[in-house]
């Protein structure tokens, strides 16, 4: 039950950071935010 | 800039898909080929149905027949950063020949730590194993259950039943988790699981394996439970006799979780377990890589000893992965005979193990080469 709620917010996470990378306009904050998606997508595949 | 953004999105993508590749590489078992004296492989989740189909779900092999004899339990890879625990699982459950009494060996006691690495130790994914022809690899795991399977970790881990307080991480510690409950986290339910192995199959003796830092006050040693003691103290006696310095350690009443407490307190069986000392799981090591887990030689750790910080001889000849699992076998083969001579009613007899002496000799790929097993 917890686990699935944290495996929500780690989604939602995902997708407000996916929105930033596609919003930024500097390419420094799309860098950042595309490195900050890659464990949050990792998580949210079950991978790791 | 949405191009770049997408470049970006598909640049990630691609690096999610190739790391998560190997990390579902790291999930898979890598095969073992048990001794012709096997009689059954049963899986963990018989013991408790909650089990199946999970990570934690882990084959428990077994040797012999209901002959009177003991029944052995040995539990390797209870912890995954621990090699040579689960070497030494391996290598008896690959050469055994029971010849009176059962044995019952669970290589990969918590499986789901075997499917990940800890953060932050630089523990390498596999390390290699020469064999007479060629090397074989074996996978190095975590200390703790994969969070794949539970998370998060609450800030303080209590203990079931006794209400001890841990870290939140020890949630995930198997060897924490004992006698675990059947409504208990997951890690929990491995516990209980094991419990239930230990009660439904008779279990008269276990021998749970670990290795721990060479600054960890437990090691080269055998923990015993107070039923244990006899039998663990005339083993240790037998280990000196024989040149092999184990310290013999009485399992601490107050410090729960512990297989060798819960199991001795909550079934009727004698409970123990052996630490040898691995520098690669020490604070005090320096690179961390596959042939420090093999060669056990850290220059770090040379210069520790010579200021009296290991609590174990540590030189230039490291503490390599043969004489830690020799170490293992050597407390297995006297644990054996110990409680045989303690219970000549129930003794039990094997043949096809190594002595300390002998691994030291041919070295261990001679007895994990799978050209061995047609
Ligand atoms: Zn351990």
């Amino acid at each position: 039950m917890l686990f699935w709620t944290y495996w929500l917010l780690a989604a939602l996470l995902l997708a407000l950071i996916a929105r930033e990378l596609w919003r930024a306009s500097e390419w420094r904050m799309q860098l950042a935010a595309a490195l900050v998606l890659l464990p949050l997508l990792l998580r949210v595949l079950l991978f790791k | 800039m949405k191009l770049r953004a997408a470049i970006f999105a598909v640049g990630v993508l691609s690096l999610a898909i190739y790391t998560g590749l190997g990390f579902r590489a790291s999930q898979v078992d890598e095969p073992l080929y048990p001794s012709p004296s096997l009689s059954k492989i049963v899986r963990l989740s018989e013991y408790d149905s909650r089990l199946r189909g999970t990570r934690a779900d882990t084959d428990v092999y077994e040797f012999g027949e209901p002959d009177g004899g003991a029944t052995i339990l040995v539990l390797g890879g209870t912890h995954c950063d621990e090699p040579a625990s689960y070497i030494a699982a391996y290598l008896l459950l690959e050469n055994i020949e029971m010849e009176r009494g059962r044995m019952l060996i669970v290589p990969r006691t918590n499986r789901s730590a075997m499917s990940h690495k800890t953060i932050g130790e630089a523990h390498p994914p596999t390390f290699d194993i020469p064999l007479p022809n060629g090397v074989r690899p074996f996978r190095m795991g975590s200390r703790y259950t994969n969070p794949l399977d539970q998370w998060p970790d609450p800030e303080v881990f209590v203990h079931s039943p006794s209400g001890q307080e841990l870290s939140g991480a020890d949630s995930r510690n198997l060897n924490r988790s004992y006698p675990g409950a059947a409504n208990g986290n997951f890690t929990g339910q491995i516990a209980f699981a094991i419990t239930e192995l230990v009660k439904q199959e008779h279990v008269d003796l276990v021998i749970d394996l670990h290795e721990a830092s060479p600054e960890y006050p437990v090691i080269n040693a055998i923990v015993a439970h107070e039923r244990a003691m006899d039998c663990a103290s005339m083993a240790v006696l037998d280990l000196q006799l024989e040149g092999l310095e184990f310290a013999l350690e009485p399992s601490p009443a107050n410090f729960r979780g512990l297989s060798h407490r819960e199991l001795g307190d909550h079934t009727l069986t004698h409970a123990t377990l052996m630490e040898s000392a691995n520098v690669s799981q020490g604070r005090l090591r320096g690179k961390t890589n596959a042939d420090l887990v093999v060669s056990g030689l850290d220059s770090m750790y040379v210069r520790a000893a010579k200021i009296n910080m290991t609590r174990v001889p540590y030189d230039e000849k490291g503490i390599p992965l043969k004489v830690r699992v020799g170490r293992h076998i050597a407390g297995f083969h006297k644990l054996i005979s110990a409680f045989s001579q303690l219970n000549p009613d129930r003794a039990a007899a094997f043949t096809g193990i190594p002595t300390y002496d002998e691994l030291q000799q041919h070295d261990l790929g001679i007895y994990l080469d799978p050209h061995d097993h047609p």
